[in-house]
């Protein structure tokens, strides 16, 4: 299972899944956000059946 | 999805260059972008020294570590705005990122020169929006900081940035504003000159470039930029992007080739009566609201 944390709240994907897959589902688009597996960037094509990613919001300021 | 430099696993796809990069290429590739900005717009000169204004963000942390890299003495200078605890955690994350480093980091407080008073009470003591108190107290500290330390003001806005306050102005046809809008602002009396480093680089390059590089940048937004227009206007850049990679770049570097047409009388300036720095008027904005303040929270006027 992939758990994905992103703004405090946490989302449990099932089988395989991919970064696009995960932004698909949250509804986010590429240019808002970055995934993080382990503290590194994690390629967004990139296979996962388990561990846990965060999405990072990207924009900021006011 | 393959490294276009070197072939590597790839981390990251940037559609506007239409390039994918590993994460060693992504951190030389953010650094040829801003060189390249350095050069172009002349934004820094041999022998002068930068001053980063730091906010403990991902694009001023990561603007002080570019600089580094690049060979620049920049020193740092955080403003602490009395915003509660987002404050203390900012100031948190410019100061491990400074000694971790061995970099200089000067730190000014916003209740130090308004009675004990941070932005909150001085918006409601004013009547006037926090963002707009905000803004005039952070260009005149940092101002007066790299103006008198003979530095050139350096600051993180990056291309994201640049283009939500482009829109903005286009939007109104702001023509004394697109005029003033450029990547380095020449220095005058009583002003330091700024530039800006970033500006060929988006929020999505800046952010990925701060984790590739271990940059513990805090993530936490200001509480009063909830609802703001910059965020709204970035929203929809980031649709158009989607559409058409390129866009917002495209937007801006156009924009700096026709910036010229755009033409206001320059402000008649004259130095504040109190503090000697430029103004409009007799007494500069934040003398004025510094002798509001006065007493106001039982300090000593």
């Amino acid at each position: 299972m992939v758990t994905v944390t992103y703004q405090g709240k946490r989302y449990a994907f099932e089988g395989k899944v991919d970064g696009f897959k995960i932004l698909r589902e949250l509804g986010l688009r590429e240019e808002e956000v970055l995934l993080v597996k382990d503290g590194k960037l994690l390629p967004l094509d990139q296979p996962l059946q388990r561990g846990e990613v965060k999405v990072i919001p990207v924009v900021s300021g006011g | 999805m393959r490294c276009r430099m070197c072939g590597q696993r790839a981390v990251i796809r940037l559609r506007s260059h239409n390039i994918a990069l590993c994460e060693g290429c992504l951190q030389e590739f953010i650094r040829r972008r801003v060189k390249k900005a350095i050069k172009d717009y002349r934004l820094l000169q041999p022998g002068e020294r930068p001053l980063v204004a730091v906010s403990g963000g991902k694009d001023s942390l990561s603007v002080w570590d570019l600089l580094g890299e690049l060979g620049f003495e920049a020193g740092g200078l955080y403003i602490h705005l009395g915003i509660g605890d987002y404050s203390d955690r900012s100031e948190e994350a410019a100061r491990r990122f400074a000694e971790a480093r061995g970099l200089e980091l000067r730190v000014e407080r916003v209740a130090d020169h308004f009675s004990g008073l941070g932005i909150p009470e001085l918006a409601r003591l004013d009547r006037r929006p926090p963002c707009s108190i905000c803004g005039m107290v952070k260009r005149y500290l940092m101002n007066k900081a790299a103006y008198e330390g003979g530095r050139v003001l350096v600051t993180g806005h990056n291309l994201d940035d640049e283009v939500a306050t482009l829109f903005g102005n286009v939007l109104d046809w702001k023509e004394g504003y697109l005029s003033r809008q450029a990547p380095r602002l020449p220095a005058a009396p009583g002003l330091a000159p700024r530039t800006k480093p970033l500006v060929l680089c988006t929020e999505r390059e800046m952010a990925a470039y701060a984790i590739s590089r271990g940059i513990d940048y805090i993530l936490e937004e200001c509480p009063f930029s909830r609802g703001a227009t910059s965020l709204f206007y970035k929203d929809l850049w980031n649709q158009l992007e989607e559409r058409s990679p390129g866009a917002k770049l495209r937007f801006y570097q156009n924009f700096l080739r026709v910036r010229h047409l755009f033409r206001e009388e320059e402000p008649r300036l004259q130095p504040c009566q109190s503090c000697g720095f430029p103004t409009t008027t007799e007494l500069c904005n934040f003398c004025r609201l510094r002798d509001r303040a006065k007493g106001k929270k039982g300090n000593p006027p």
